[in-house]
């Protein structure tokens, strides 16, 4: 008759794993450790598009807000988001965050588009608070990754 | 549009604390403010549309970097969940080296 539950050589498989796991003094990883760039990255490129999008609220149906005159707010922001977005990869056991760089480098290109179209005051407010929320989410989670801390 | 608020927000808890079963209470206080951020701005977009004060495309606009800060949100509590769960085990070994170190005489070899 075939004898249910755990063999002999299971049961010393699963001691030796533990043991091993416990004499190496190792802790196992399920995510990322925290990153000090990517939070620094992350925090910068908030307080700069908050910065812009404020200025933007004021000026965005004069001639001083318009598309033309920010390319290279959109230029730099990509560079940053690109520059985050490689370190994250480069992370091991990091794709949550890869994919909240992906999703805020995706909200960009959109701000990017609505203002070749066109921005107004409340569509402007209404992106800084949809961001904000955006970077938020980012930063708790890396900071989350410190680990035994008090968030 | 009339959005229930209370109503969609209690749903996405529920969903959210199913996921994180006994490491809910960690995430709770982010995600039920977080939700309730995403619920009241998804709110407000249409009430704004409905009021004529941002045109259709604008909404779409909107919305759609509303999904991606969701998505984002979501993936922190995900993220959350995944180190509640790490903390777990990691206390777990860490009771099995103190049982190995009392066992061998209190030799702190491991």
């Amino acid at each position: 008759m075939k004898r249910e539950g755990w063999t002999p050589s299971a049961a010393i498989c699963l001691c030796m794993l533990i043991i091993g796991l416990a004499v190496s003094g190792c802790t196992i990883r399920l995510i990322a450790d925290f990153d000090q760039k990517i939070d620094d990255g992350v925090t910068a490129l908030q307080k700069k598009t908050g910065a812009f999008l404020i200025k933007l609220e004021r000026t965005c149906q004069k001639p001083e807000g318009a598309y033309s005159n920010h390319v290279s707010f959109y230029d730099e922001a990509k560079v940053e988001l690109s520059a985050l977005q490689v370190r994250a990869d480069a992370i091991a056991l990091n794709k949550l965050t890869t994919e909240q760089l992906e999703k805020l480098r995706d909200s960009f290109e959109k701000m990017e588009s609505q203002h070749k179209l066109g921005f107004t005051p409340i569509v402007v407010a209404e992106t800084r608070n949809i961001l904000n929320s955006h970077f938020t989410a980012i930063l708790k989670l890396e900071v989350a990754k410190k680990r035994n801390l008090k968030d | 549009m009339n959005i229930d608020i209370e109503k969609l927000l209690k749903g996405m808890l529920e969903a959210a604390s199913v996921g994180l079963k006994n490491h809910w209470p960690k995430a709770r206080d982010y995600a039920e403010n977080e939700f309730r951020k995403l619920l009241l701005e998804a709110q407000h977009i249409a009430q704004l549309k409905d009021d004529a004060k941002i045109t259709e495309q604008e909404a779409t606009y909107l919305m759609d970097l509303q999904r991606n800060a969701s998505r984002a949100v979501l993936l922190t509590i995900e993220g959350l969940g995944i180190l509640a769960v790490e903390a777990a085990i990691n206390a777990a070994l860490a009771v099995v080296r103190d049982t190995i170190n009392s066992a061998i005489g209190g030799w702190k070899i491991l």
